[in-house]
C-alpha cells in the first residue's frame, strides 16, 4: 500500500506546528503530544485534502525507560486518495483520549491495549478487559512481566499417581485460573444491567460459535435487544513469545493464528519482515507464495462454505466441500510436507523446491474444481431456504466499513473495494490478471456471492502461476546470497561458512535495522497486519498483530439488534471469523 | 464370548463383556472444537476418514457423550468451563488430549495457556502431533477401544507401541 508522501506529510504542519515527521522506509509517522491528539486525528479524518476516513488499527508500544512509559500507534487510511498514515503519541499519566466518538472501530482496540498495558482511556463508555478475566492482576504485555506469567498455584498433573518421580520434565506450579466466579464477575461487568427479559450466553464452548467466542443476549422473547462479545477463550500470547524468539521463529506462530489459512498468514508476516530487512526474493519464490496463498483461499472458503452451509442445516455441502479440501491439503502436504500448519515461507523465500509432478497434481485440480463449485451454487445458490435466511441479513453499509475497519471480503460484500493482493501487490500479485469481485447490498447472501467468485478468481491466478512456474524450472527458490536468509539444508552439510551462518542466524537472529513497518497481506478473513518495532536486536521489539477477523466481528452486535437468535447463527457464519486470530 | 454348537446361534458371554463391546464401539464424542486440532478433527469425521463408519457420531450435549476429545490449545480463561463439561458427562467418561497443547502446553508457554490438560481432567490416551493428523486421531480413538477392553479384562493397558526410529542421516543432493 502506498503511503502518504513525504510533502504532503509536511504540509499538516501548517495546521499542527508541533508535529514530528519520522519515517523508515516509506512508512511515513507524525508524532504529536497527547492533548493534540484527537484534534490532529479529527482533522485527519475530515479534511477533504487528506480524508483518511478509515481505521486500521490502534496499538501501544512499551518503553519503560521513558518517561512517559506508553507510546499509541494509529494507524489509518484514506479511501479516496488510497494511502496509508500512521500517527504516534506518548500516554502521559499512562492514559490516553478514547477515539470511539471518531472511529467505533477503537472500542475493542481501547480495551486490549486497557487490557495488556494498563492505559486508561478518558470516556470509553465501558473499559473492560478484552482477553484476560476481569479479576486478573496483571498487564501482560508490559515489557517487566514475565513470558511465562507468575506461577503461583500448586497445579499437578492428575496423570501422575502421588509421590512418585513425575514420568517427565514439568513444573506443578503453574499460573493461576479463573474459577467459574470469576467468569461470572467478568460476564457482568460486559454486561451491566439487564435491559430485556432474559439473558442468553451462547457459547464458549458451543459448536456454532466456530470455536471458542462467547456471546451474551439481552432477549425480548426471540428478538435480540442487546448483544455483548466476549473473547480471549483462545489467547495464547503470540505477540508476547514473539518478543523473545528470532524473526524465523515467529513463522510457526503465525500458522497458528489463523489455522485455516496459515500459508497466507506465513505469506503476510514474511513480507513484513522482509521489507524491514531489505530481502529481495527470488522470482520462482515469488511465484510460489501466489499460488500457495490461493490454494489456501480456496481452501479456507471451502471451510467456510462447508461449516456455513451446516450451520443453515445442509450436512451434504459440509460432506462436499471437505471432500475437496482433502484434495487440497493432499496437495499442500506434497509440497510443504504438513496438511494444516505447513509453515512453508521462509525469510527470504520458501523452504524447499516444489517436489516432481506438484504442478501435474494442480492442473488436474483447476480442471477439476470448476465442476465442483457448480454442484455447490446448483444446490445453493436458488435455493429457497438458503435465499430466505440470507437476503436482507446483516446489512453493513460502507460508511460502517470505514468506521469499523471491515476488511476482506466483508468489506467487498459491501461495495468496497479494499483488497490488499490489489492496492499493495506483493509477490507476483502485480504479474497476474484476476477480477475483484463486489457486493452491491451488503447483506448475507451477497457476501456468499463474494466468496464463490472469489473461489473462481483464485483458480485464475493459481492457472497463471502453473504455467508461469513451468517456465522457472531450475530457478532459485530461496536468497540464500543474502546475509539474512538461512542457507538451505543442503548447503548446510556441505560448506562450512553456510553453517557459520546457519548458525549465527539460528542462536543472535536476523539483526534487523532499527526501525518500525506496518505491512499487510490479504488474508481471506481479511487484512492480516504485522507491526513491528525493530530496535537492532535479533528480536522484535514489539510484534502487533492486526487481526482483520477481530475488527470484522466487532460489527456483529450492532447488526444482531432486532433479529432473532436464529440470524446470529447465520450472521456469523457469513462474518467468518476464527478465533485463533482474533485472540492470537 | 463362545460360540456354541456351529450355526445354532446361542453365544454364551459375559454381561460386563457385552457392555465392554458395546462401548468401545460406540463412542460418541462432544462436539466442542478450541483450536487448530479442531480442524482435524472435523477431517476425521468428514468424508474421507468417516468416523461414523466406527460408530463415533459427534453429540452436541456433554450429556449425550461419553469420549471428550480436547482438540487444541486450552487457555486458563476456558479450563474451568472445560472442567465443567467434563464433570456434566456421564459415567463411564474417557478423555483423549488431541495434540501438544492440550498434552502439556505445547508450542506456547506463556501466562495464558494451560500446561497440560492433565492437570484439570485425568486423561486416557494423549494424541502427539502440532496437530495430529486424523489418521493420528483415529490411532487414538483404536487406543482407546483397546484400552477399554483391556479394562474389562481385568488389566492395564500399559503397552504402547514405540517405533524406535532408525538411524538418520544428513540430507544429500
Amino acid at each position: 500500500m502506498p503511503w502518504i508522501k513525504r510533502e504532503k506529510a509536511e504540509k499538516i504542519k501548517e495546521w499542527f506546528p508541533s508535529i514530528k515527521i519520522t519515517q523508515y522506509k516509506d512508512n511515513i509517522f507524525l508524532e504529536i503530544e497527547k492533548k493534540e491528539v484527537k484534534n490532529l486525528l479529527k482533522f485527519l479524518k475530515e479534511s477533504p485534502d487528506y480524508s483518511f476516513k478509515m481505521f486500521i488499527d490502534f496499538t501501544c508500544v512499551d518503553y519503560p525507560l521513558h518517561n512517559p512509559r506508553f507510546q499509541g500507534v494509529y494507524i489509518l487510511y484514506s479511501p479516496e486518495f488510497k494511502e496509508r498514515i500512521g500517527v504516534k503519541t506518548w500516554a502521559t499519566d499512562d492514559s490516553l483520549p478514547t477515539i470511539t466518538d471518531l472511529w467505533k472501530g477503537a472500542k475493542w482496540a481501547e480495551r486490549e491495549a486497557y487490557d495488556m498495558f494498563g492505559i486508561k482511556f478518558e470516556g470509553h463508555e465501558n473499559l473492560v478487559r478484552m482477553f484476560m478475566w476481569e479479576t486478573y492482576p496483571y498487564f501482560p504485555l508490559r515489557k517487566d512481566f514475565p513470558k511465562e506469567g507468575i506461577k503461583d498455584t500448586y497445579l499437578p498433573s492428575l496423570n501422575e499417581p502421588e509421590g512418585s518421580y513425575p514420568s517427565h520434565d514439568y513444573d506443578p506450579y503453574h499460573t493461576a485460573i479463573p474459577t467459574l466466579e470469576d467468569l461470572e464477575i467478568t460476564q457482568k461487568a460486559r454486561m451491566p444491567e439487564k435491559k430485556a427479559q432474559i439473558v442468553l450466553n451462547w457459547g464458549p464452548l458451543h459448536p456454532g460459535t466456530h470455536g471458542t467466542i462467547w456471546f451474551i443476549f439481552d432477549l425480548e422473547g426471540e428478538t435480540v435487544k442487546n448483544c455483548e462479545i466476549i473473547l480471549g477463550q483462545l489467547h495464547r500470547g503470540i505477540e508476547k513469545l514473539s518478543e523473545d524468539i528470532t524473526y524465523t521463529q515467529v513463522i510457526p506462530y503465525t500458522d497458528r493464528m489463523d489455522y485455516i489459512s496459515a500459508i497466507c498468514s506465513n505469506v503476510a508476516y514474511v513480507n513484513a519482515v522482509e521489507k524491514l530487512l531489505d530481502i529481495e526474493v527470488p522470482e520462482k519464490a515469488k511465484w510460489i507464495r501466489t499460488m500457495l496463498c490461493e490454494l489456501q483461499r480456496i481452501n479456507s472458503h471451502l471451510l467456510w462454505l462447508g461449516t456455513f452451509a451446516l450451520d443453515l442445516g445442509a450436512l451434504t455441502i459440509f460432506l462436499y466441500t471437505f471432500r475437496e479440501r482433502e484434495k487440497i491439503m493432499d496437495i499442500i502436504e506434497g509440497i510443504a510436507g504438513i496438511r494444516l500448519n505447513s509453515t512453508y515461507m521462509r525469510i527470504g523465500g520458501v523452504r524447499m523446491d516444489l517436489p516432481e509432478g506438484a504442478l501435474d497434481v494442480i492442473n488436474h485440480f483447476i480442471k477439476d474444481f470448476p465442476s465442483k463449485i457448480k454442484e455447490y451454487e446448483d444446490i445453493l445458490t436458488k435455493n429457497r431456504i438458503w435465499l430466505k435466511r440470507n437476503i436482507g441479513l446483516g446489512i453493513i453499509k460502507e460508511e460502517d466499513v470505514y468506521d469499523y475497519g471491515i476488511t476482506g471480503v466483508v468489506a467487498r460484500g459491501s461495495g468496497v473495494p479494499y483488497d490488499i493482493r490489489m492496492l499493495d501487490p506483493t509477490d507476483a500479485y502485480d504479474k497476474v490478471d484476476f477480477e475483484i469481485p463486489l457486493g452491491t447490498v451488503g447483506d448475507c447472501y451477497d457476501r456468499y456471492l463474494v466468496r464463490m467468485e472469489e473461489m473462481r478468481q483464485s483458480l485464475e491466478i493459481i492457472k497463471q502461476c502453473v504455467k508461469k512456474l513451468q517456465e522457472l524450472k531450475d530457478d532459485k527458490y530461496l536468497a540464500t546470497d543474502n546475509p539474512y536468509v538461512l542457507p538451505t539444508l543442503e548447503e548446510t552439510f556441505n560448506s562450512i561458512e553456510a553453517m557459520v551462518k546457519d548458525f549465527n542466524l539460528r542462536i543472535y537472529g536476523e539483526q534487523a535495522p532499527e526501525g518500525e513497518i506496518y505491512s499487510s497481506g490479504e488474508n481471506p478473513r481479511g487484512e492480516l497486519g504485522f507491526y513491528i518495532v525493530s530496535k537492532g536486536e535479533g528480536k522484535p521489539y514489539r510484534l502487533r498483530i492486526r487481526s482483520g477477523a477481530f475488527y470484522n466481528l466487532q460489527i456483529f452486535p450492532e447488526l444482531i439488534k432486532g433479529r432473532t437468535v436464529a440470524d446470529a447463527v447465520v450472521l456469523l457464519g457469513s462474518l467468518d471469523p476464527v478465533v485463533g486470530e482474533t485472540d492470537r | 464370548m463362545a460360540i456354541i454348537g456351529g450355526n445354532n446361534g446361542i453365544i454364551l458371554t459375559t454381561v460386563e463383556e457385552v457392555l465392554s463391546w458395546g462401548r468401545r464401539n460406540s463412542l460418541w464424542p462432544v462436539s466442542i472444537g478450541l483450536a487448530c486440532c479442531a480442524i482435524e478433527m472435523m477431517h476425521t469425521a468428514a468424508s474421507r476418514f468417516d468416523t461414523d463408519r466406527m460408530g463415533i457420531i459427534f453429540r452436541g450435549s456433554p450429556r449425550q457423550s461419553d469420549v471428550l476429545i480436547v482438540a487444541g490449545t486450552v487457555v486458563n480463561k476456558v479450563a474451568p468451563m472445560l472442567k465443567l463439561i467434563y464433570d456434566q458427562m456421564p459415567d463411564p467418561k474417557w478423555v483423549i488430549s488431541m495434540g501438544g497443547c492440550s498434552s502439556g502446553g505445547g508450542p506456547f508457554p506463556t501466562y495464558s495457556t494451560l500446561q497440560g490438560i492433565d492437570r484439570i481432567i485425568p486423561v486416557d490416551v494423549y494424541v502427539p502431533g502440532c496437530p495430529p493428523t486424523p489418521q493420528a486421531l483415529l490411532w487414538g480413538i483404536h487406543q482407546l477401544q483397546k484400552k477399554i477392553k483391556a479394562k474389562q479384562e481385568g488389566k492395564e493397558l500399559k503397552e504402547i507401541p514405540v517405533r524406535t526410529p532408525k538411524a538418520s542421516f544428513p540430507v544429500k543432493g
